[in-house]
Parts: C-alpha cells; sequence; structure tokens
C-alpha cells in the first residue's frame, strides 16, 4: 500500500476509533448503572442476604409478651458486633445487652466471640479458653437467652463436642431404707 | 419471602452478558490492528497482521471462557483488555521497531496469567491474618532493595535489574508490587474489630514504605502510598481527626521535602513554567503539550504523528501520545473507561461480605484512581510530573503485571459476591418451599 493511500485511509479510521470509543463508553456506562441498581437491590434485601445462621432466642426474662423477643430470629451476618447501640450489626434491645457487647467472626462451622471490655456473657469456652458458637449452642446475656442456627449443612454438623462426666453411683443405703438412690450424669 | 420479591432478587443476581462491549472490543482490536499492517509502504508488517487475528482471539477466550469457571464481572474484563488493546495499539503506531510492541504483548500475557493466579488466590484465601506480618516483612524488604543493589535510572533509584553479560536482561520496579502487597497488609490490619495497637501498626507500615520511597527519589510512589494509606484508614475507621492530622503531616513533609531536596524544587520549577529551560529541563512537558495540542479533536491519524520527539512517550507520556494518535475525544473517553472501572471496582467493594475484601477492593480502586490522576494531570501540566504510569497503557513489565494481578483479585471478590447472592436465592427458595 503506497504511504498517501495510507494516509487517507489513517485520517478516516480515526473517526472510526471515535465512533467505536462512544458507543463503548455509553453501553459500559449504562450496563454499570443498571449493575450498580440490581447490586443496591440485594444489599438492602432484608432476612437472609449475606447471613450465615441465626441467632434464635428462647428466653429474655420480659413478662410482656408486646415486647419479648422470645421466638425471635435474629440474622448473623459474617462478622460484626452484638449490642443495643445503632452500630450493632445484631441490634438486640434488651437491658442486660450493653451498647457493645459481643464481637463476632464466621469461620467454617463456628462463630468465634470476643466481649467487649466489661460486658459479660455465657457461652461455650474451648480448654484453651477460645469462646465459640457451633450450631446448637447457647449463648446467653444476663436473661437473655438464644441458640445459633446455621443456615448450611456443613456448618450445622459441626456441632459442639460432647463432654460426658460419669459419677459413681451412691453407696447403698441399710436394707431399712426402701429408696434406691443414684445419681446420675448430669452432661451427656 | 413473596414470590414476587424472590423473583425480583433473582433478577437483580443475575450479571450483564456485556455481548455489545465484546463485540465492539473485538472490532477495535481487529480494525486497529489490520490498519497498522499497512504502516510501512508497501510493506506488510505480519506482527500486526498476526495480532489482528490473536487480540481479539485472547479476548473471547477470556470473556467466553473465564465466566464459566468462575462468575466473575465480565463488564470490568472487557474495559481491562479494552485499555491493554490500546496499549498495543498506540505503541505499535508510534514505535519505530516491533520489538517493544511485541515487549509490551509478553507482558500483556504474563499479566493475564497473574490476573487469573489472582482470581484464584483471593476464592481459596480463608485466613488471611496468617499472611499480615510476613507480607509486610516481605514488602519493606523487596521495596529497600533497589537503594542497596539498585541503579540510578531517571532520577530515581527504584529499580532492580538482572544481568548476564553485562547486559540487562530484565528490570523490575519493587513499588509496582508492593502496591498489592500494600493493600493486603492494610486491609488485613484495618479489617474487622481494629485495635489502637492494629491500626497504629499499619500507619507505621505505609510511612515506613514512605520513607523508604524518599530515600529512593520515587516521588510518585510515595504520593500514591501515602494517599492510599490515608484513605483506606479513613474507610476503615471514620476517624475525621487523625486522617486530616495525617494529611496535615503530608503537607508539611512535602514543603520540608521541597526545601531539603534540590530535585523537588527542579521538579516544580518545570512545573510552573517548562519554558524557562526549553531545551533541557522543560523539553520533555513542552513536546507534550505540543503533541496534545497538534492531535486536536480527533488525532493526527494512527501512525501519522510524531510522538517519538516526546522523551519516553512510550511509558510517561503515552497519554500525550494518544492524545496526538486518536484525538483528545477519545483521550477523554478513555478516562472515562478508567471512571467505569473505579464505579464497578467500588460496587464490589460495597457488595463485598466480609471487611477485608471490601477495603482489599477499595484500595485497589483508590490507587488505580490516584494513579490514574496523577499521570493524566502531570501530561497535561494541571500538576508536576510524578514519575508514575498511566495503568494498563504505558509500557513497563511491573506496571502491567502488578496491576492485572490487582485486577484479578478484584475478579476474584466479585466472584465471591456473586456465589454469596446465589447461595441466599437459594436460601430463600427452600424456604419459601421452591426447593425440595
Amino acid at each position: 500500500m503506497s504511504s498517501e493511500t495510507y494516509e487517507i485511509l489513517a485520517l478516516a479510521a480515526r473517526y472510526w476509533f471515535i465512533a467505536l470509543a462512544v458507543l463503548f463508553v455509553i453501553k459500559g456506562w449504562r450496563v454499570s448503572v443498571k449493575d450498580n441498581r440490581n447490586a443496591k437491590v440485594l444489599r438492602d434485601w432484608a432476612g437472609g442476604a449475606g447471613c450465615v445462621g441465626e441467632l434464635l432466642v428462647l428466653e429474655d426474662g420480659v413478662r410482656s409478651k408486646k415486647r419479648s423477643l422470645r421466638g425471635a430470629r435474629l440474622p448473623v451476618p459474617m462478622e460484626g458486633l452484638i449490642g443495643s447501640g445503632g452500630t450493632a450489626d445484631i441490634r438486640i434491645k434488651h437491658p442486660d445487652v450493653r451498647r457493645k457487647h459481643i464481637w463476632f467472626a464466621y469461620q467454617p462451622g463456628k462463630m468465634t466471640l470476643t466481649l467487649v471490655g466489661k460486658a459479660q456473657a455465657d457461652m461455650p469456652v474451648t480448654p484453651d479458653g477460645r469462646r465459640i458458637l457451633r450450631e446448637g449452642d447457647q449463648l446467653t446475656i444476663g436473661r437473655l437467652k438464644m441458640t445459633m442456627v446455621f443456615y448450611s449443612i456443613e456448618d450445622a454438623s459441626a456441632a459442639s463436642p460432647v463432654y460426658v462426666r460419669k459419677v459413681r453411683p451412691a453407696k447403698k443405703r441399710s436394707s431399712d431404707d426402701f429408696d434406691d438412690h443414684y445419681e446420675e450424669s448430669f452432661w451427656e | 419471602m413473596t414470590g414476587m420479591d424472590l423473583d425480583t432478587m433473582k433478577k437483580a443476581a443475575s450479571r450483564s452478558s456485556g455481548r455489545t462491549l465484546t463485540g465492539l472490543l473485538v472490532l477495535f482490536q481487529a480494525t486497529a490492528m489490520l490498519l497498522l499492517t499497512f504502516k510501512i509502504e508497501y510493506t506488510l508488517n505480519l506482527q500486526s497482521l498476526i495480532l489482528a487475528a490473536a487480540m481479539p482471539a485472547v479476548s473471547l477466550l477470556l470473556l467466553k471462557g473465564l465466566p464459566k469457571v468462575w462468575n466473575i464481572d465480565r463488564v470490568m474484563l472487557t474495559m481491562v483488555l479494552f485499555l491493554c488493546s490500546v496499549s498495543i495499539v498506540t505503541l505499535t503506531a508510534t514505535m519505530k521497531t516491533s520489538s517493544a510492541p511485541l515487549t509490551q504483548v509478553i507482558y500483556i500475557g504474563v499479566g493475564l496469567v497473574a490476573m487469573i493466579i489472582g482470581i484464584a488466590f483471593i476464592r481459596k484465601l480463608k485466613y488471611w491474618k496468617r499472611w499480615i506480618v510476613p507480607l509486610m516483612l516481605f514488602s519493606l524488604v523487596f521495596i529497600a532493595l533497589p537503594l542497596v543493589i539498585g541503579d540510578w535510572k531517571n532520577g530515581a533509584k527504584n529499580w532492580i535489574g538482572i544481568e548476564r553479560n553485562g547486559e540487562t536482561l530484565i528490570s523490575i520496579q519493587p513499588s509496582e508490587f508492593v502496591k498489592v502487597t500494600l493493600m493486603f497488609v492494610l486491609a488485613g490490619f484495618l479489617s474487622e474489630r481494629q485495635s489502637r495497637a492494629k491500626t497504629f501498626a499499619a500507619v507505621v507500615f505505609g510511612a515506613l514504605l514512605c520513607v523508604i520511597l524518599l530515600l529512593e527519589r520515587d516521588l510518585g510512589a510515595l504520593v500514591l502510598y501515602f494517599l492510599t494509606t490515608i484513605i483506606l484508614y479513613f474507610l476503615a475507621t471514620s476517624n475525621l481527626l487523625i486522617t486530616a492530622a495525617g494529611l496535615c503531616a503530608g503537607c508539611m513533609g512535602a514543603v520540608c521535602a521541597y526545601f531539603m531536596f534540590d530535585y523537588v524544587k527542579t521538579r516544580l520549577a518545570i512545573w510552573q513554567n517548562p519554558w524557562l529551560d526549553p531545551e533541557v529541563s522543560g523539553y520533555q512537558i513542552i513536546q507534550a503539550l505540543v503533541a496534545i495540542g497538534s492531535g486536536g479533536a480527533s488525532g493526527m491519524g494512527l501512525g501519522l504523528g510524531l510522538a517519538r520527539d516526546i522523551p519516553l512517550y512510550y511509558s510517561d507520556f503515552i497519554y500525550a501520545a494518544i492524545c496526538e494518535e486518536f484525538g483528545f475525544v477519545f483521550a477523554l473517553l478513555l478516562l472515562a473507561v478508567y471512571v467505569i472501572i473505579i464505579m464497578r471496582g467500588i460496587s464490589i467493594a460495597m457488595s463485598a461480605r466480609t471487611s477485608f475484601h471490601a477495603l482489599l477492593s477499595f484500595g485497589i480502586v483508590a490507587i488505580l484512581g490516584l494513579q490514574t490522576l496523577l499521570i493524566v494531570g502531570g501530561n497535561i501540566r494541571l500538576i508536576p510530573l510524578t514519575g508514575v504510569v498511566l495503568p494498563f497503557i504505558a509500557s513497563g513489565g511491573s506496571s502491567m503485571v502488578s496491576y492485572l494481578g490487582a485486577t484479578g483479585l478484584l475478579l476474584g471478590i466479585s466472584s465471591l459476591n456473586a456465589d454469596a447472592d446465589q447461595e441466599d436465592i437459594e436460601r430463600a427458595e427452600w424456604r419459601d418451599g421452591r426447593l425440595v
């Protein structure tokens, strides 16, 4: 091809490339705006979006049926804060729950918990001192008692290990005593 | 959850196929490289002819194949491939020899492999906390290596060269790779529950890197690292006071650097009035401005410009070369592509399921946006030149590989988001009784 022919082609191609770029940017922008809107819809979706399980409230010590949380299912995201304050990820309005009470983070099969400051709560503690919640474990904050329920089958099957304490049966009393009394194991 | 809500969720979770964008990309690659095949009079440039077929083929392979393996953001990948294509086209059009565009093709190839590794890595990574301290130590050692074994190049000592028989085989710029590890370490320290010790460690790590870069005279990377650390710190903690204090400290540091180092004074003086010394220190920026002006709105035409008159037109001033060849309108649309990538990156960050992934995504997007702003601003004399290069476009292996690797991390996080959305919908369907 001669240089003159190439020059004519190149000069004409300038507008072709600009047109392609305009179409590319307009289409890319429209698709991105639509995808952003869809992403916002998914993020705002209440319920199970982004959650790994629920805390089911068993008891809360509140007499009023209207204010009681008994039976409530609180969605649990992958990580965050349990508390009564506005910034908490699991917000529980209960007098025994502090504004920032427990930090939690998900790991496959369990939730690791860390108490904030002077907050108090009862939960299973491993022999090395870590606080974790597995499927079915109870978390007690004052009068509030909750149990952990995972959504996925893999997480739910990683239940807490069973601790069995064997107790020797009590000595048999004299034949005058008609009651045979045995102590039974408390944990099974 | 009602049936209607669930259908809305399913529709919202479906990803755009981006077929039109793929078609436009392939059309651009094929027509541009076919045109460049005939650039030299009465000679067929075989390399351009092969690339006219290879580039669309590789693009289609990636855009069709990768989403089948992982549910990645196809539109973002298309945008990044478009920028890489502009790089190859511009280098082929402006450079005399065909070895430089071929080298760039090889770098992009290596970068695409790094991208795929990045996607797989972030999807597999579960226990990132274990990596923070080793990565931190590696980053400090790697970025300090040029001070020990590096050479002065273009006024900075930020390169390591691997030599054989006195010839440099490969030269690596550690600051380009440490950008990615910086994001990892900062995201790791600042995610989840922050303690004062962790946030302090993050800030000290960022500061140490900045000090090393100051000793190496790599001002561009220094500004990038400093601003990215500040932005991530604010995003993670929302602590306006300490963020403002950090910014003030940075400004004071800049003022001190002006009075302490002559090269900073020179850079600022050239920026203020390059015509004071038009043949030596101001030559580069003047040639760039002349090139941008010569290009006008629609450009001089592919291969018809004189971008070679600008020193380092293939790296620091490639944006000026694009303005000359393609025109200012095309160059502005290129910036719009960067904006779309940043927009999508922010959306990925906001939809991320863990704070680590969110901060990592924000960090990558922030550094991409800042670097683009710094280099384009320097090219058009809006701000002083800083020595960084245009991401995905400028000639250079370190920048290309590190940015494509970072893109892989971003795409991996987008695929994790899509998988999590799908799980949520399946769970909702099960609850609704639609799934047995």
